[in-house]
């Protein structure tokens, strides 16, 4: 059997609550608002840290927390403090950080790059290796180097995944997060 | 009853048959305990091996039901189709929602709406189980998983028909087995049955049975040869006593046959002799009566012609002439006397006694009356020391038997002083008294105790004491015989004579 640990609390209920209705509300009812495609990528971003295992170095301290930067979309950043409010991950706490420079990403452990047309590679390329998970919703984020790309497909919110990208920054991505992805590794091979 | 049943049956089915039950019984109860607690275990390890699998699901689910993607928890359910048992799974997110099922082909029941509480759950024919889908030590879902019982059911099936097998072999080989060493036991007793048979049939208690065994049979096979060794010693004594009682009998029964001829011809004999003596005695007393009686006519003829003769024709004779009719005269006489004693001599024997209560002091007093002058003149005295009992008798014979005795006491007596004692012995041990008169005269010389009481005999010459017709002790005797009584004589020469007799008319 399975020893289930004490039950949430009451506010973690009703965060999940929140974030399960904001994501079946998005999913089913096939309605991607403005809004609630924000909701669902805040979700997933919370969700993604939950399937990632960081080296030993991203965690200098017991108490670090798991830190989720936002970078060019405040939306999607305040959507992602309510869903992460309160909650612990791994005993950690969550922090969100909302960034205007992209090369102020020092102690982030996810970061989620929005609509940012052309910085692409230049916020990217000194990522590379660095331990931190990138998502972004460009059509060549994995290209460019990115790790997880979400995107709207038939109204639902799916992922593909660049492993390659992610083994280069020690990141170990469960492989259940890799089942439920559209496709791992579709970028363009370089060279 | 199982017991009545088998009351019947020879002991060997009987053996065979207790053997059976108790063997088939135990293994019946074992089986059905085996296949009992089989049954719980296989349903033990089927809630293990669904919540096992369960778990698996549920960790497989994690990111499916973290992330709701339907299509992979549809996946991910599906794959419980290798599982045939699995009759319904399905995948509930963290607020309960359905998020996916599974359904076995043809399986329409419907799927519980919302999760359950987490472990078994009871479900119509079939077995289900709530899992939590858990991430990061954080429930994010549940999992359900519902199997029918096919798999336990063939297990059961398969481990119930083994189980039969095995018993139904066991029964075999234990039928086989005992009625093999039901002979151990039925064996012997059937020999014992036998014999013992044979022996009340042909009634031979020679006959033996073989011991076989050294157990309880064993013993009962030596109590049981006891037994006929006791029974054929006993019946051989038995017959030996009975032969030899019976020749006893036979020899007894001969004996008292004999000595029952010898005692019967005595009898005989006796009565005979008794008859005989009763008529020659009653003859004599005929005779004598009749002889006295008519030779008394004569008698007197003859007398009185003499008398006629000494009185008319006296002068005619010589003295020598009268002298001898004149002795004729007192012979006829004297004869005469004779004849009459013995008329009355006979006649006691013929009369029959007048029986009653008589005082002898009167009877004695009488008789001393009537004797007074002759007492007086020989100056006789009669004593009565002590009074006399009141007897049963003829009271006139014993009178006279007084009279007799007392007239023979005086007459026979030579001293100066003479007296006559009449007196009775106590009567000693009930017997009827002694009577007796006593007195002190010449005595009577003991070789003439018999002769006394003959009659006519005298033992002194005819004139001495007096004379007399020697009549008179024998008619003592013969009233004393006449009342059953009997007499004797003590006496001294020159001392007296006693005379005792009895009276025992009532003995």
């Amino acid at each position: 059997m399975v020893v289930l640990k004490p039950f949430l609390n009451r506010r973690q209920t009703a965060v999940l609550a929140l974030a399960a209705a904001l994501l079946f509300a998005g999913l089913e009812q096939a309605r991607a608002t403005q809004s609630g495609e924000r909701d669902l990528k805040a979700a997933f971003l919370y969700n993604f840290a939950k399937f990632v295992e960081w080296p030993q170095a991203a965690f200098p301290e017991p108490t670090t927390p798991v830190t989720l930067c936002v970078l060019g979309d405040d939306a999607v950043g305040a959507s992602l403090e309510m869903v992460v409010k309160g909650e612990k991950l791994n005993d950690r706490r969550l922090v969100v950080r909302l960034l205007r420079d992209p090369q102020a990403t020092q102690g982030c452990h996810v970061l989620f790059v929005g609509p940012e047309k052309g910085r692409l590679p230049e916020i990217l390329a000194p990522l590379r290796g660095t331990g931190v998970l990138t998502v972004g919703g460009a059509a060549d984020f994995l290209d460019r180097g990115g790790m997880i790309r979400l995107f709207l497909e038939q109204n639902r919110v799916r992922f593909d995944i660049n492993l390659d990208a992610a083994e280069q920054s020690h990141l170990k991505l469960s492989s259940k997060l890799l089942r439920l992805a559209r496709a791992v590794n579709p970028q363009r091979q370089e060279g | 009853m199982p017991g009545r049943l088998l009351r019947d049956v020879p002991i060997r089915r009987k053996l065979v048959a207790i053997t059976m039950v108790v063997t088939c019984g135990a293994l019946v109860l074992a089986s059905a305990a085996l296949i009992l607690s089989d049954r719980a275990r296989f349903r033990r390890e089927m809630e293990n091996d669904l919540t096992i699998l369960g778990q698996i699901v549920a960790n497989n689910s994690t990111a499916a039901v973290t992330f709701g993607d339907q299509k992979a928890a549809a996946e991910t359910l599906g794959a419980l189709i290798a599982k045939p048992p699995i009759v319904a799974a399905a995948m509930y997110t963290g607020n309960g929602r359905l998020l996916a099922f599974y359904r076995r082909a043809g399986e329409t029941r419907p799927l519980p709406p919302r999760p359950g509480k987490d472990g078994p759950a009871a479900a119509a024919g079939s077995l289900g189980v709530f899992l939590p889908v858990m991430l990061q030590g954080e429930r994010v879902g549940t999992v359900y998983l519902e199997s029918d019982f096919s798999e336990m059911n063939a297990r059961l099936r398969l481990q119930t028909a083994t189980v039969s097998a095995i018993c139904l072999v066991s029964a075999l080989a234990a039928l086989v087995l005992s009625s093999g060493l039901q002979q151990l036991i039925s064996r012997p007793i059937l020999h014992l049955a036998q014999t013992a048979q044979a022996v009340s049939e042909r009634q031979d208690y020679s006959i033996r049975a073989v011991k076989q065994t050294t157990d309880e049979l064993g013993q009962l096979v030596d109590a049981f040869n006891q037994m006929l060794q006791q029974i054929q010693e006993r019946d051989s004594a038995l017959s030996r006593a009975k032969e030899e009682l019976e020749g006893r009998v036979e020899e007894r029964t001969e004996r008292l046959r004999q000595e029952l001829g010898e005692r019967r011809r005595a009898e005989q004999e006796l009565a005979d002799r008794n008859m005989e003596l009763h008529r020659s005695n009653q003859d004599l007393d005929d005779f004598a009566y009749i002889a006295s009686h008519d030779l008394k006519e004569p008698l007197r003829g003859i007398h009185n012609f003499a008398a006629f003769l000494l009185e008319d024709y006296g002068e005619r004779f010589d003295e020598e002439g009268r002298s001898k009719l004149e002795t004729l005269t007192r012979l006829s006489r004297r004869m005469e006397v004779l004849i009459d004693s013995l008329l009355h001599f006979s006649r006691l024997g013929r009369v029959d006694l007048a029986i009653e209560d008589a005082d002898l002091n009167e009877v004695v007093a009488e008789v001393a009356d009537s004797l007074g002058i002759s007492l007086r003149e020989n100056g006789v005295e009669i004593r009565v020391p002590r009074p006399l009992p009141v007897v049963r008798c003829d009271r006139v014979r014993v009178r006279e038997l007084y009279h007799n005795l007392i007239i023979n006491a005086m007459k026979y007596n030579d001293k100066a002083e003479k007296w006559i004692e009449v007196g009775a012995l106590p009567a000693d041990g009930g017997g009827p008294p002694a009577l007796y008169v006593r007195d002190n005269g010449i005595g009577i010389q003991e070789k003439h105790f018999d002769a006394i009481f003959r009659i006519f005999k005298r033992l002194h010459g005819r004139d001495r004491f007096g004379g007399g017709t020697g009549a008179g002790l024998t008619i003592v005797k013969k009233i004393v015989e006449r009342h059953n009584g009997r007499i004797w004589v003590e006496s001294a020469v020159g001392e007296g004579t006693a005379v005792y007799f009895t009276l025992e008319r009532e003995a």
